[in-house]
């Protein structure tokens, strides 16, 4: 324990972090871990949950269209430059941010950080390049999505969980039709101000990064950040049709994760750290037919927990349900061995660290600094959780209403009742 | 490309002459009347259709859906009246202020673009000192 925590006390202190901001009111955060390769993150609070009425999708249109032409280089010399260069760009979309990022060898940052400056600064955002390049890329993005069951039944337990702001589909459904170029330009100038993003760099010094922001995003208007009413939960249950039987049992919550969560997901997690085996999660022992995996999803105002089953008919679903709701009332219950507390604290810490350690965590970090909240580490809280205060916790989670999603065969999907709920 | 609107031009520098301007116009503005595409409604860019293959084609999509939809209902126009053997009536004549180069500047855009990309295919790199 104690060498764990001395190696992560090592890791906060060697690596050159700083919180500050920038020429007028850019967030800019740094971390060098000495690794050989640097990335920058544009973070832009344009995820769909800031989506305004009647603009569904428009959030995953502006993803699309990074990279695009700007007033400083076209889409074509944009990705031959960087290849020249040897870096990879990539755009990001999650509910609550859209994150522009360039991977690139140390000391070319005086090449990627302009590139990526002026797909915020100065976008072209041209007509024809939205029907001739975005659009399509935006359909192959949701098509590809709807084939998994995993990504429907989220975006439904989203939907039911909190309904508008965290509830707003990540993607545009498949059927949907391109936006005017003038809804995305609309967006593009509320999103792109200098109160709404934050430059991110891992691999690079704090200085360095604030010195280079602020000399290629001065040209950005200070504008206000983007709002979404704050996150509350309400829960409750849908089925829906679907080729590939899934389910969705979880619970959220309004509010940065909490250890209870964390070990609670980490007891339920089954994917094993040691190949051949079975690991020793409640659910390790359903048939191989019915796969069942925690999920906890983070914003910067509320949690998702849940875990998903998928199974080949409603049979298995219902199996795979029953066990998540025996698991979570043997928890309740205080019914499970201190050693299996153990287990999922050590897995519960090591997933945090491995997320703190990593880019991950230097974005997570440079995201709280852009939301005005100070990041924690979860390994020093959930070290402090023991047996009887999980089933406290657990036992007051399944006292609120739940969140259930049914995917597959209407006539024979299993309802929150017929699983125990 | 020695025809159409992106041909081999002087009209810049006459254009910006003010001299040469004035003495030009006359004989331009005569030669465009005896081309007789307004008598028929149509604007010049109409013309340029089938003659400038690949980047015009391109160009056209890029219209935007209320200049494309004028363009095509000024072609079946034109080419009812040309059926007919028959010019508009004079009142309905393109008013030369009308004969815009609407299409020209996407066309233009296309070369462009063809142009980086193949000045970038060709492109030699060398590493910087």
């Amino acid at each position: 324990m104690l060498v764990q925590r001395r190696a992560l006390v090592a890791l906060r202190a060697h690596s050159s972090r700083a919180y500050a901001t920038a020429s007028p009111s850019i967030s800019v955060f740094a971390q060098d871990a000495g690794q050989p390769t640097s990335s920058i993150t544009v973070l832009v609070k344009a995820g769909s949950r800031y989506e305004p009425e009647g603009y569904a999708g428009i959030a995953h249109v502006l993803k699309n269209f990074s990279f695009k032409s700007s007033k400083e280089r076209s889409a074509l010399r944009t990705i031959r430059e960087a290849e020249l260069y040897g870096g990879m760009l990539s755009a990001t979309l999650t509910r609550e941010y859209l994150a522009i990022t360039a991977d690139f060898l140390r000391g070319d940052e005086g090449f990627f950080l302009p590139l990526l400056a002026s797909s915020v600064v100065s976008p072209k955002l041209i007509s024809h390049e939205l029907t001739e390049l975005v659009w399509p890329n935006v359909m192959v993005d949701s098509q590809s999505a709807v084939t998994s069951g995993e990504y429907t039944a989220l975006e439904l337990a989203h939907a039911v969980a909190f309904r508008s702001g965290l509830g707003h589909a990540l993607l545009n459904p498949p059927h949907a039709h391109a936006p005017a170029i003038e809804a995305v330009k609309d967006y593009a100038s509320k999103a792109f101000t200098q109160s709404n993003l934050a430059v991110i760099g891992s691999g690079l010094s704090q200085s360095k990064l604030e010195s280079l922001a602020s000399q290629h995003f001065a040209g950005l208007p200070s504008g206000s950040s983007l709002s979404s009413p704050a996150a509350k939960y309400f829960g409750g249950s849908t089925v829906s049709h679907s080729l590939h039987p899934t389910l969705f049992i979880g619970y959220g919550f309004a509010g940065a994760p909490s250890a209870g969560l964390a070990t609670l997901a980490a007891h339920l997690a089954t994917k094993p750290r040691l190949p051949w085996s079975d690991g020793l999660s409640p659910l390790s022992t359903l048939p191989s037919s019915v796969h069942a995996e925690s999920i906890l999803l983070p914003y910067s105002d509320a949690t998702l927990f849940g875990v998903l089953v998928s199974a080949k008919d409603s049979a298995g679903l219902k199996q795979g349900g029953e066990a998540v709701v025996k698991a979570l009332k043997e928890v309740a219950a205080g019914g499970i061995k201190e050693d299996l507390v153990g287990r999922a604290k050590a897995r519960a810490k090591f997933a945090s660290a491995v997320v703190e350690e990593g880019k991950a965590g230097v974005i997570a970090k440079g995201a709280a600094q852009l939301e005005g909240k100070t990041w924690n580490s979860l390994v020093d809280e959930v070290e402090k959780l023991d047996v009887k205060a999980l089933g406290k916790f657990t036992s007051d989670l399944l006292k609120t209403k739940p969140t259930v999603v049914a995917l597959g065969d209407i006539n024979t999907l299993p309802y929150p009742d017929e699983l125990g709920l | 490309m020695l025809k159409g609107p992106l041909g081999f031009s002087f009209a810049k520098q006459i254009v910006s002459n003010r001299t040469l301007y004035r003495w030009t116009k006359p004989i331009a503005s005569w030669y465009v009347d005896l081309c007789g595409y307004r008598k028929l409604g149509l604007r010049y860019d109409d013309l340029s259709a089938s003659s400038f293959p690949c980047p015009s084609i391109l160009a056209i999509s890029r219209l935007p859906n209320d200049e494309a939809y004028n363009r095509a209902w000024r072609h079946r126009v034109g080419m009812h009246q040309s059926i007919l053997h028959q010019d508009l009536p004079k009142a309905q004549w393109l008013k030369p202020e009308d004969d815009v180069r609407y299409l020209t500047p996407l066309i233009q855009e296309v070369e462009a673009e063809d142009a980086e990309r193949r000045e970038l295919d060709r492109i030699e790199v060398t590493r910087k000192k």
